[in-house]
């Protein structure tokens, strides 16, 4: 999924930050090290953006540069470096507005070296009075709003889910604002802004649907939760094993219905085969789930109320 | 990771789907010795209910655990 230039180049990007960090702010960098430990694991950070279920954060300027012209691999390299410290500059914030989170609030001066290595290269790039600004600070703008406004929410709705949940991955369009004003294409920019705010809820939904019930112990509010609250007749639990899991796969294939047609007209063949990808990894983890959700419909049915095994595919209520 | 029972079924569906898929331990023991786990969760088991679980797939049982984790570290 990941070309292998595209990988070597985030190698170096997280060479190249780590390395102004401990040069510049030595004990800063040793926490940030830490927390991201914490977080990712023993996985190489550059590993974690280039996993199949990732974001496309670093994939998505790459494929607008090459559907105008060649790869700038020193472009692209500066873009992968600000794109990493950007992500990570809005994962340490939500990790400390989440209540399970590892990072503590003496990180907070880290932002600062996050939010200038994420700025960089557009100020290099581009001049104080450059349009790429206006996109910038729409953006930006605009991330901080949604995300501020999702963690507000008791409920959530399609519309809401689409507008404010699915839009806290938004600020993937600043490299891609910045790809399009680079290389002279902000022709092709809303396009691209549309395919990311619909890719927006496609992996917002996958996130939601396979952390569901980290979710709900957590007490955290999403669209998926939010739908199996209005089955009044029966738990959460009893209504994501009947009817929530496939409810949730609905939604994704119609989002990817979208995000075909979208990129469709995008022309990225990368992007329409990354597409075809992602849909079917879903399906084969789809298809391993719902094995498993029928055994511990069974377990539930045999213990709860000793009906024995039902027959196959049926997947009643059990209350 | 600690599910509690439903305040209103002293053991509940959701409780036992909670603790089926997403404690590993009673995944495992209840692939392994199915009296045991049940006994460890408060229920009895009769020889009826011990035949239906002998035809119960614990490995997809397992494999939903490792499906809905946490999600922690996915960008």
């Amino acid at each position: 999924m990941y070309p292998l230039a595209l990988q070597a180049i985030a190698a170096g990007s997280v060479l190249d930050l780590f390395r102004d960090f401990e040069g510049a702010a030595p004990h800063t960098s040793q926490r940030l090290r830490s927390w991201l430990k914490t977080w990712f694991g023993p996985e190489p950070l550059e590993k974690v953006f280039t996993r199949p279920d990732a974001f496309p954060l670093l994939l998505l300027p790459w494929w607008l540069e090459a559907s105008v012209r060649g790869s700038d691999l020193s472009m692209q390299r500066e873009l992968t470096t600000s794109s990493i410290s950007g992500y990570l500059y809005i994962r340490l914030i939500d990790n400390l507005m989440d209540r399970d989170a590892p990072a503590d609030v003496a990180m907070l001066p880290a932002l600062s070296l996050l939010h200038t290595r994420f700025t960089d290269p557009f100020r290099k790039w581009f001049g104080p009075q450059h349009p790429f600004w206006a996109e910038f600070h729409n953006i930006w703008f605009e991330t901080a709003e949604v995300t501020l406004l999702d963690s507000t929410l008791d409920s959530i709705d399609r519309s809401q889910f689409e507008t404010i949940s699915a839009r806290k991955t938004g600020a993937a369009k600043i490299p891609v604002a910045a790809t399009a004003h680079a290389i002279d294409r902000s022709d092709l920019l809303p396009d691209w802004c549309q395919f990311i705010d619909r890719f927006g809820c496609w992996h917002q939904m996958t996130n939601d649907l396979f952390g569901w019930h980290k979710d709900l112990r957590n007490q955290n509010t999403t669209y998926l939760l939010s739908e199996g609250q209005t089955a009044v007749a029966e738990s959460i639990e009893s209504w994501f094993y009947r009817k929530g899991f496939d409810w949730a796969i609905q939604q994704l294939d119609g989002w990817m219905d979208e995000l075909r047609v979208l990129g469709d007209r995008m022309g990225s063949p990368d992007l329409l085969s990354y597409l075809d990808t992602r849909h079917a990894l879903l399906h084969d983890q789809a298809a391993r789930v719902r094995g498993g959700l029928e055994a511990v419909t069974d377990l539930g049915r045999i213990v709860t109320l000793g009906q024995g095994r039902p027959s196959p595919g049926e997947r009643g209520p059990i209350e | 990771m600690a599910v509690e029972p439903d305040s209103e079924l002293p053991i509940g569906f959701s409780y036992l789907v909670g603790k089926a898929a997403f404690d590993p331990e009673f995944a495992s023991a209840l692939a392994e010795n199915p009296p045991q786990a049940l006994r460890s969760i408060g229920i009895e088991p009769t020889e009826e209910m011990l035949e239906a679980l002998r035809r119960i797939d614990t490995d997809a049982i397992m494999d939903l655990a490792a499906a809905f984790d946490d999600k922690r570290g996915v960008v």
